[in-house]
């Protein structure tokens, strides 16, 4: 906001932020969400992090008609789900499994082999980001050979490490969140299963990797739309402020440059409306073309979907310092534009009450 | 005497506490004329919260039982009203109704369930007390991966209640000024609830059971039918506080059967006095408008100033802020 | 469907089971011995993996991080004591509440200091070694060695030094100890501190296998409970070891043959039965 600001605000007026903790709290949103609107007032409302949090934002929003601006990594849109999902209201800047791993079965496969062991955390997200590769990997005639929900908040993963290490699996792919993740991934490596397996994570930014260590993490592939180590001028200017500002052992993960995009895509579509109007915020947004950090991103008019560039990276064994993001990921390969499935929403989008 | 004289002579003789609570009462009941309607919204969340920390005030205020588990109760007291919509139990009855009646029914069916499991076998009060923090951590973990019931990490939606009587009229409160009401008379009704039951030869002996068991079984007394029967009270005020704040809210989600939820009840009930029922409810409102006002201003350590807090109140004021102010002005031990 | 593997599930109960041993020991002091309901037991260990991160952060080894961490947070737990806990001996529950203060206090300052987003903690065993046909971490195989000697240490220290029995003496009955010369609160103080270096301990423990994270030790709080309330407060090593046992190993047997999801309720289940059969754990009773 502070550089929308620099290059004169939104319609010439200055904007102004206003930051609420939500202790990622379904409670607690739904609490400074109504805060945020009815008492000060806001014009748009930006971020919650995890679905179950912008779920909550949702009635709020749709109640009060303000546009909400979601920057996280989540399993996509479905109609059952509104309105925290297929609202008008909401835009969706961040990446959905389609454009995750869709893009990368294919290298994947021949790399490294077709038999997948999938271990997700139990929840919404992983199911259906495994639901989505187990369609394209048969089609790639690939197989499934193990799928286990592990319960969030587990520390010891013996029995599943075991499983797996006397499976036939090529690649473990992991949808395991939050400090699971992280546990696995250690004890994963403490097993030596890193020689045998490749392991493949749409969960593991840079903030997750960190926390796995470079012993831990050496060897993971990763995709996503956005890195830290991205060498596109945009991005190395960003990064620059980003640590002027934070320090110098300062990252930035996709929610952090989904976030960056949402603050600019907003302050465009407000300045070539010439309102801060909801419903022109929303026709100003649809369609919108912008140039990211990591890349030409489209907010797509049918679904509020982000059309974004996907990734694939490698932890290479060259990364040693848990607080150097730069050396954390190398790029295999990228792809831009890649649109994701299309949402499984009633067209055209409504508010609904 | 006239019966105003009657009235007039009654108040003037009500004790200082009777008249506090009241003149409070009577405020309340007004605020909404002059509350924004999202101060309304949030005082009639905290209202409900307050509800649910009557319960766990009752319980153990006046039987000595710590539950860390209030919050499995109002959460599926939440999930219960939620599904009503979604599934429409009944046909032709509002479903706000059948949840409103569903939801005691069950949690405090679960209660009844949980307490003749355990009271009946004498465990230990602080066994209990682990034992109901993992009722409220099963109870998250099943939310979270029974999707298909539960709604899991996404949760469930449902509209705002309405009131209505059948072929009559039907009318939503949207307005937050109007379900502020139903906030009050919930707590009200609660309020009173646990009142009747503490002021009377029940209440008599949950107290004599809270301070000596043995004794008191030694004098005939079945305490585990008295300890659960409370534990059932409990439970369905929980699940009605839960099922109130579902609709009111708009969303349910795990968190609000967990942990978090059970152990933030505790210190409500803590701050505000744990042996007086006002204590738990003074406590609730205090606690989660402090909470409320310290994260706006100070937003990411807000907790730390919370425990802090929470420790000197422990610390200092034995009996929590109402036992304190009720033993300066004697107001008596049953409030 | 995977075929059981009996040197698999008998390696995960083990491991499972020590793991316990070690985070509950703390707790099985401080609750166990002394009724201290301390809900900060969780806290403590999250502190013990965070000093295990800046130690091996500074460029010293994990073994460092491990003499280092039961004395910081022994240090924590000194503070806890001499501020709030020691007014509190007799009023148990205000104990529950003043050490969930404490819990806030601790995990908000660990967020102050280190940040919100996990850390690392090298693992100084970077191969697995070849037992039996299957592939078993190293580490996993020094934590079940350290599981043994902490029980040892703990049995000996409370039942023939001068200091442990004293500490015995004092809990079962103050007034006599005092009245016979021991300073009794010299002696809380000390068992406390024990309790909570032990927890220190567990965390700089586990942290190579799970990292350090805010949240690190809310997991342990739970199972910990469950280990001294399963395994009965009555005797110290029997307890800790039959709770764990009882606990961890159900836990890896059971999610070999369903979903963890499943396995853990099941679990739970099976702990409040067992304290529905035998009310005082399985050692309980003095």
């Amino acid at each position: 906001m502070d550089e929308v600001n620099n290059n004169g605000g939104i319609n010439g007026r200055d904007v102004e932020v206003i930051v609420e903790d939500t202790q990622t709290d379904p409670r607690t949103v739904t609490e400074k969400t109504q805060k945020v609107i009815r008492q000060d007032n806001v014009d748009v409302v930006a971020g919650t992090f995890s679905s179950a949090s912008r779920n909550a934002a949702a009635p709020v929003v749709t109640q009060e008609d303000t546009v909400l601006l979601y920057p996280t990594f989540y399993e996509g849109q479905d109609q059952e789900n509104f309105p925290g999902t297929c609202n008008d209201l909401l835009f969706m800047f961040g990446i959905v499994p389609s454009q995750q791993a869709a893009p990368w079965m294919d290298y994947m496969t021949s790399e490294h082999g077709s038999n997948f062991y999938m271990v997700g955390s139990d929840y919404v997200w992983p199911r259906f980001t495994n639901q989505r590769v187990k369609s394209s990997l048969e089609d790639l005639g690939g197989t499934v050979v193990g799928e286990e929900y592990i319960p969030l908040g587990t520390s010891d993963f013996g029995s599943v490490l075991s499983r797996i290490s006397n499976s036939d699996a090529d690649i473990v792919f992991g949808t395991l969140t939050g400090t699971d993740t992280i546990a696995f991934a250690k004890q994963f490596y403490s097993r030596g299963l890193n020689e045998e397996f490749t392991y493949w994570t749409v969960d593991d930014e840079e903030f997750a990797t960190q926390g796995k260590g470079p012993q831990a993490a050496h060897g993971t592939y990763v995709s996503f739309d956005y890195f830290h180590t991205i060498d596109t001028d945009l991005n190395n200017q960003f990064v620059e402020k980003v640590q002027s500002e934070y320090g110098d052992d300062a990252g930035m993960d996709t929610v952090g440059a989904a976030m960056y995009n949402a603050g600019h895509m907003f302050a465009k579509a407000a300045n070539e409306t010439g309102s801060v109007n909801t419903d022109d915020i929303i026709s100003g947004l649809e369609g919108l073309t912008h140039t990211g950090p990591q890349g030409e991103v489209t907010m797509r008019e049918q679904d509020h979907q982000m059309v974004l560039p996907s990734y694939l990276t490698r932890v290479p064994e060259s990364w040693s310092d848990t607080n150097d993001f730069q050396g954390m990921f190398e790029i295999i390969d990228h792809q831009e534009a890649v649109a994701p499935a299309t949402a499984n929403c009633d067209f055209p989008l409504g508010k609904g009450n | 005497m006239s019966y105003i004289d009657r009235t007039k002579g009654a108040v003037q003789h009500a004790s200082m506490s009777k008249k506090v609570i009241l003149g409070a009462t009577a405020v309340a009941f007004l605020l909404p004329l002059v509350l924004q309607p999202y101060l309304a919204f949030l005082t009639a969340q905290y209202y409900l919260f307050a509800l649910l920390g009557l319960s766990l005030g009752l319980l153990w205020g006046y039987v000595g039982i710590l539950s860390f588990g209030q919050a499995a109760f109002f959460g599926l007291g939440a999930y219960i009203m939620a599904w009503s919509f979604k599934y429409t139990f009944v046909p032709g009855i509002n479903p706000a109704y059948v949840a409103l009646l569903l939801a005691p029914l069950v949690t405090g069916g679960a209660a009844g369930l949980l307490g003749w499991f355990l009271f009946y076998s004498d465990v230990k009060d602080v066994y209990f007390v682990i034992i109901t923090l993992a009722l409220s951590v099963i109870l998250e973990q099943l939310a979270v991966s029974v999707s298909s019931i539960f709604g899991g990490f996404n949760g469930i939606y449902l509209p705002r209640m309405a009131v209505s009587i059948p072929g009559v009229f039907n009318y939503q409160l949207s307005n937050d000024r109007l379900f502020y009401y139903v906030a009050l008379l919930a707590l009200v009704g609660g309020y009173m609830v646990c009142r009747r039951i503490v002021d009377s030869d029940f209440g008599e002996t949950l107290l004599a059971i809270k301070e000596n068991e043995t004794r008191t079984k030694s004098l005939g007394y079945n305490t585990a039918r008295y300890k659960t029967q409370v534990f059932v009270v409990a439970g369905a005020l929980a699940g009605v506080a839960g099922a109130l704040y579902a609709t009111l809210a708009q969303f349910v989600s795990p968190p609000l059967t967990g942990f978090v939820l059970s152990t933030e009840v505790v210190i409500w009930v803590a701050v505000g006095g744990r042996s007086l029922l006002l204590g738990a409810v003074v406590g609730s409102l205090l606690v989660n408008a402090a909470s409320t006002v310290l994260s706006s201003l100070v937003a990411s350590r807000y907790i730390l100033i919370l425990g802090l807090i929470f420790i000197a109140v422990v610390v200092v004021f034995r009996k929590g802020i109402v036992g304190y102010v009720a033993d300066r002005y004697d107001w008596g031990d049953k409030l | 469907m995977v075929a059981l593997d009996f040197a698999s599930i008998i390696s995960q109960t083990l491991f499972a089971t020590s793991i316990l041993i070690v985070a509950a020991l703390g707790l099985a002091i401080i609750f166990g011995m002394m009724g201290v309901i301390n809900l900060a037991h969780g806290a403590l260990i999250t502190a013990g993996a965070y000093v295990a991160y800046a130690v091996t952060n500074a460029g010293l080894s994990l073994w460092v991080a491990f003499l280092v961490a039961p004395i910081v947070v022994a240090l924590i737990g000194l503070v806890m004591e001499r501020t709030v806990i020691n007014r509190l001996y007799d009023r148990p529950v205000d104990t529950l509440l003043a050490t969930w203060g404490f819990a806030l206090v601790i995990q908000e300052l660990i967020k102050v200091i280190f940040g919100t987003s996990s850390q690392s903690v090298p693992n100084p065993y970077s191969t697995p070694v070849q037992v039996l046909g299957s592939n078993l971490p190293q580490y996993r195989i020094f934590l079940v060695g350290l599981a043994v000697a902490l029980l040892v240490v703990t049995y000996v220290t409370f039942k023939y030094t001068d200091f442990g029995i004293k500490s015995r003496a004092v809990i079962q009955n103050d007034e006599m100890a005092g009245m016979l010369g021991t300073n009794v609160r010299f002696v809380y103080m000390v068992t406390f501190m024990i309790g909570a270096g032990l927890a220190g301990l567990a965390g700089a423990a586990v942290s190579p296998i799970v990292g350090a994270d805010p949240r690190t030790g809310l997991g342990y709080l739970v199972q910990s409970f469950f280990v001294v309330i399963v395994g009965g407060t009555g005797q110290l090593l029997a307890g800790t070891l039959g709770g764990s046992g009882l606990i961890g190993g159900s836990a890896a047997a059971l999610s070999f043959v369903s979903s963890q999801t499943l396995a853990q309720t099941v679990v739970f289940a099976l702990a409040i039965v067992v304290i529905r059969l035998k009310p005082e754990g399985l050692f309980g009773g003095q």
